[in-house]
C-alpha cells in the first residue's frame, strides 16, 4: 500500500470515527401516507401513535421509537432501524426540546388528533414543511404578547437553548435587521440580553484588539462581513460609496497609521503623492478636483489631513487665504471662534 | 485553565446558595495561529516583505446572574472578558485588554451598572467607557444615565500597523504603539424612553463626548417604532448634531413579514459624513456634502429549500454623481439535514465614473456532525482599472474538525490576484478550546 493509499485510508476512518449523524432518515411519508393498508387481509393502518407513543400509562408520554416498533412488520428489523434513525437523532435540534403537553393538545377540536397539524413534514415531501414545527405554529393561538414584552422565554423554552436559538417568529434577525439592530439595542437592550451578551457584541464592534485572520471565519460563508475578500482594494471604493460609513467603527487616524507604514501618506516623508498632479493647486483647472471630492467625502480627507491647525488645508482656506471659505452654504456652528478648531483659521480675524 | 468540571461545580455550588438559582456563563478560548500573506504591497513598485506571524490568543468570558446581596435576592450580575495575545511580531511584552467588566444591581424598578461597559449614544454609534450606568423602568417609561471615561479603541492611535491583504487583518507591533492618554476623553449622556409592548416605542437621548481637545460630539438623538400590526414593522431615528445645528444621520425603514415565504424591507437614510466625524477634527468644519440613501430587500423562501434575496439602493449626493448598490443572492440547502450548503452571488457597486462588478460561489459540506468543508470564491472586475489591473480574484478553502465540543482546529488556504500582488498566498491554522460551546460569549 502506497503511503497516499495508507494517508486515504486513515482520513477515512478519521471521518467515520467521528461521524455522530446528523438528522433523521426515517420515511415518514412513506409509513403513515403511502402504505396500503386497512383492507381486507391489510394490516392496520399506522398512525404516528403506533411508533411514538410510550408509556400509555402515563400522560404525554411522546417518545422516540425503539427497534421493537419495526418488528411487527420488518423481518430485518434491526437493519431497517440501524440504516432508518441515525444515533444522534434522539437529540432533538436545538430549541425543539419545549416544554410541551401533546394530550390536551391533540384533543383539541381544531387538530382532532392529528398530529400533522404541526408536524406536517412528517407526511410532507423534501424541502417542504419542517419536520417540527416553527415557532409561527405556537403563535398561531398563543400570542404570548406579556412574555415577549418582558423578555420572558424559559415559560416554554429551556434556558440552555436560548443560548442557540434565533427569534425567526417574532423577532426578525433578517430583513434588513443589520441596518437597524444597533437601533434595536438601543430601544430595548433588556431584550438583547435575553439572549446576548456584551461580548456577542464585541465580536464585531470590539476596537480594543485588531481583527484577528480567525474573527473573519472562513468557514462561515454565508455570514455577512464587510472585509470579506479584496478588501484592500476595494476599500478606497466601499469608502467612497457609502462615505462616513468607516467611521462607524474606525477611527480616522487609522487610516494614516497604515498608510504611513506604505509610504502612501503626506505624513511620511519622501513619500509618493497618491492624488493627481495640481490636485489642490492650479485654480480652476480641471484637474484641481480636490473640492469635488471633499465635497463628496470629507471623512476620508480626514483620514490624512487632520492635523488640527498644522492641517496643509487650513494653509489656503484660511481667513484670508486663496482657498476661500470651505464651509458650505449654510454652515451654522455655535462654537465660539476661540475654540482650536475654529482659531485655527479665524485666529487672524479675532 | 480550569476544567469545564470545575466551571459546572462551581455552578452548583452556586445555585445551592441562591433562593434564585446563580447561573454562570463561562467561556475561554484558545487560538494558535499561523499567518502569512506571501506579498505585501508597499509604496509604488515596492512590495513589503511580511514574515510568518504566530499569534497565540486567549480569550476569557464570564457572565453571571441571579446572585443575591443580604436582604435582596436575584439581584445581581455581571460579566467580564478579556483577551490576550503573545506571539514573535508582539516581542517579549504581548499585548491584552479588558474588554468588558461589569457588574449590575437590579432591583425593582431601578438599575445601577459599574464598571466597563458600552453605550448606544447619538452618532458615535458604539463607546465603551469606565464608569456608571443607571436607570429605572416605571411602567411603560424608562430614564437611563450615564458617565464615566472612554475606553479609546487601539486604532485611534498611529500604531506601525501592516494590514494583511483581503482581511483588514493587523498585527500591531507594540514598540511603535504610542501610550493611550485618556486624560480630559470622557462622555455622559441620558435617555428617555416610553414602550407599550411591540405596539409602539420611542425615545429621545443627549450624548456628549470629549477627546483630548474639547468636545466631540454633542448630539441629540431621537427614535420610534412601531408595529402597528403584525406583519409591519416601522421604525425611524435621527441624531441632530448641537454643535453645528445639522442632522448628521437620519433613517426611516419599514419591514413587511406578512408572507409566510417572503420578508421585505423599505430603507431610506441619510447621512452628512462631516458631523459624523468628531468636531473636533478640523475638516468637520469644512462640511461635506450629505447624501441620501433609499433602498430595498427581498428575500423569498421558495420550495427546494432554496433562498433568493435581492438587495438594491439608489444614492443621491448633493451636488455630485448618483451612485447606486445591488445584490442578488441565492442560497441553496438541498438537504433537510443541512449537510450541504450552496451559495452564489453577483453584486454591483456605481459611484461616478468608478464601480464594480461582483460574482461570487461558495459551498460548504458538513461531512460529519464534526468536520466541515468549505470553498468560497469571489471575482471582482472593476469598471476602471486600479494600478492597470481591472480584475481581482479570490479563492479560499478551508476545513475546521471539532474534535471535541470543546475542541475545535481549523485549516484555511486563501488564492488571491489583484491589482496589488499577481499572486498571493495566505495560510491559516487555527486551534480553538472552549469550555463552553454554547456559551453567548460570541465565536472566536
Amino acid at each position: 500500500m502506497t503511503k497516499r493509499a495508507m494517508l486515504l485510508l486513515a482520513v477515512a476512518l478519521l471521518i467515520s470515527a467521528c461521524a455522530r449523524g446528523l438528522l433523521t432518515r426515517f420515511p415518514h411519508r412513506q409509513h403513515l401516507a403511502e402504505l396500503e393498508c386497512g383492507g381486507a387481509g391489510q394490516k392496520a393502518c399506522l398512525s404516528c401513535a403506533s411508533c411514538h407513543q410510550g408509556d400509555e400509562t402515563k400522560k404525554d408520554q411522546w417518545k422516540q421509537p425503539q427497534v421493537t416498533a419495526c418488528v411487527s412488520c420488518h423481518k430485518d428489523s434491526n437493519e431497517v432501524y440501524a440504516n432508518s434513525i441515525r444515533p444522534a437523532v434522539a437529540t432533538l435540534p436545538a430549541g425543539k426540546s419545549i416544554q410541551f403537553k401533546h394530550d390536551p393538545h391533540l384533543k383539541m377540536p381544531t387538530i382532532k388528533g392529528q398530529c400533522v397539524n404541526c408536524h406536517a413534514g412528517a407526511v410532507g415531501v423534501a424541502g417542504g414543511d419542517p419536520l417540527f414545527p416553527p415557532m409561527a405554529t405556537c403563535l398561531s393561538c398563543h400570542e404570548h404578547k406579556k412574555q415577549f414584552d418582558e423578555g420572558t422565554c424559559t415559560n416554554c423554552h429551556k434556558e440552555t437553548d436560548l443560548k442557540t436559538l434565533m427569534p425567526a417568529s417574532f423577532l426578525r434577525h433578517d430583513a434588513a435587521w443589520m441596518k437597524r439592530h444597533g437601533q434595536e439595542a438601543r430601544a430595548n437592550p433588556a431584550g438583547c440580553e435575553t439572549c446576548h451578551s456584551q461580548t456577542t457584541c464585541d465580536s464585531c464592534h470590539d476596537t480594543t484588539r485588531p481583527s484577528s485572520p480567525a474573527q473573519r471565519n472562513p468557514e462561515a460563508i454565508d455570514r455577512e462581513l464587510v472585509h470579506r475578500f479584496d478588501w484592500l482594494t476595494r476599500h478606497a471604493l466601499e469608502a467612497d460609496s457609502q462615505p462616513g460609513s468607516c467611521v462607524t467603527c474606525h477611527a480616522k487616524t487609522e487610516c494614516d497609521a497604515c498608510h504611513v507604514a506604505r509610504g502612501v501618506s503626506p505624513s511620511r516623508a519622501g513619500a509618493e503623492g497618491i492624488h493627481p498632479a495640481q490636485w489642490a493647486s492650479g485654480l480652476g483647472l480641471a484637474r484641481n478636483g480636490h473640492g469635488l471630492a471633499a465635497r463628496r467625502n470629507i471623512a476620508s480627507c480626514a483620514a490624512c489631513h487632520d492635523q488640527g491647525a498644522a492641517s496643509n488645508c487650513v494653509r489656503c482656506h484660511k481667513v484670508g487665504g486663496t482657498g476661500g471659505t470651505p464651509h458650505p452654504a449654510g454652515w451654522r456652528s455655535t462654537a465660539p471662534l476661540s475654540n482650536a478648531e475654529c482659531s485655527a483659521c479665524h485666529g487672524g480675524s479675532l | 485553565m480550569p476544567s469545564k468540571g470545575a466551571v459546572v461545580a462551581c455552578l452548583m455550588s452556586a445555585s445551592a446558595l441562591a433562593d434564585v438559582p446563580t447561573w454562570v456563563d463561562a467561556r475561554a478560548t484558545l487560538q494558535a495561529q499561523a499567518f502569512q500573506q506571501a506579498l505585501l504591497p508597499g509604496g509604488p513598485g515596492v512590495v513589503a516583505p511580511m514574515p510568518l506571524a504566530l499569534p497565540f490568543t486567549t480569550t476569557g468570558f464570564l457572565r453571571f446572574g441571579g446572585m443575591d446581596l443580604p436582604g435582596a435576592p436575584d439581584t445581581v450580575s455581571g460579566e467580564v472578558a478579556a483577551w490576550g495575545r503573545v506571539g514573535p511580531r508582539d516581542g517579549l511584552l504581548g499585548d491584552g485588554d479588558v474588554t468588558t467588566a461589569w457588574a449590575q444591581y437590579r432591583s425593582g424598578p431601578w438599575r445601577v451598572k459599574l464598571g466597563r461597559q458600552v453605550t448606544w449614544p447619538g452618532s458615535a454609534r458604539y463607546v465603551r467607557f469606565d464608569g456608571v450606568s443607571g436607570g429605572a423602568t416605571f411602567g411603560h417609561f424608562d430614564l437611563d444615565a450615564y458617565a464615566g471615561f472612554v475606553a479609546l479603541p487601539r486604532w485611534t492611535l498611529p500604531r506601525g500597523a501592516w494590514v494583511l491583504g483581503s482581511i483588514g487583518e493587523a498585527l500591531e507591533d507594540p514598540r511603535l504603539r504610542e501610550a493611550q492618554n485618556r486624560a480630559g476623553q470622557f462622555l455622559v449622556g441620558a435617555r428617555a424612553g416610553v414602550r407599550y409592548g411591540q405596539t409602539i416605542r420611542g425615545s429621545l437621548a443627549f450624548h456628549e463626548q470629549h477627546d483630548d481637545i474639547g468636545v466631540a460630539y454633542r448630539v441629540v438623538s431621537a427614535d420610534v417604532g412601531s408595529q402597528p400590526v403584525d406583519w409591519m414593522g416601522l421604525g425611524a431615528r435621527a441624531a441632530f448634531d448641537v454643535n453645528s445645528l445639522g442632522f448628521s444621520e437620519a433613517r426611516v425603514w419599514a419591514d413587511v413579514t406578512g408572507w409566510r415565504f417572503a420578508t421585505a424591507s423599505v430603507d431610506y437614510s441619510y447621512q452628512s459624513p462631516s458631523l459624523l466625524l468628531p468636531q473636533t477634527s478640523i475638516l468637520a468644519a469644512f462640511g461635506g456634502a450629505s447624501w441620501h440613501e433609499l433602498g430595498a430587500e427581498l428575500t423569498v423562501q421558495l420550495p427546494w429549500r432554496l433562498t433568493l434575496t435581492g438587495r438594491g439602493a439608489g444614492q443621491v449626493y448633493d451636488g455630485d454623481r448618483p451612485g447606486g448598490r445591488g445584490l442578488a443572492r441565492a442560497k441553496w440547502i438541498p438537504d433537510v439535514d443541512e449537510r450541504w450548503l450552496v451559495q452564489a452571488e453577483v453584486a454591483r457597486v456605481m459611484m461616478g465614473t468608478q464601480g464594480y462588478t461582483q460574482g461570487r460561489l461558495g459551498a460548504r459540506y458538513r461531512a460529519t456532525s464534526t468536520i466541515t468543508g468549505a470553498l468560497d470564491s469571489s471575482l471582482y472586475v472593476y469598471d476602471a482599472p486600479i494600478h492597470g489591473v481591472s480584475s481581482s480574484l479570490t479563492g479560499i478553502a478551508s476545513c475546521e474538525w471539532a474534535i471535541t465540543p470543546w475542541l475545535r482546529t481549523m485549516l484555511s488556504t486563501t488564492l488571491m490576484s489583484t491589482p496589488y500582488a499577481a499572486f498571493e498566498v495566505q495560510g491559516l491554522g487555527r486551534l480553538v478550546v472552549e469550555l463552553e460551546p454554547n456559551s453567548t460569549g460570541g465565536r472566536p
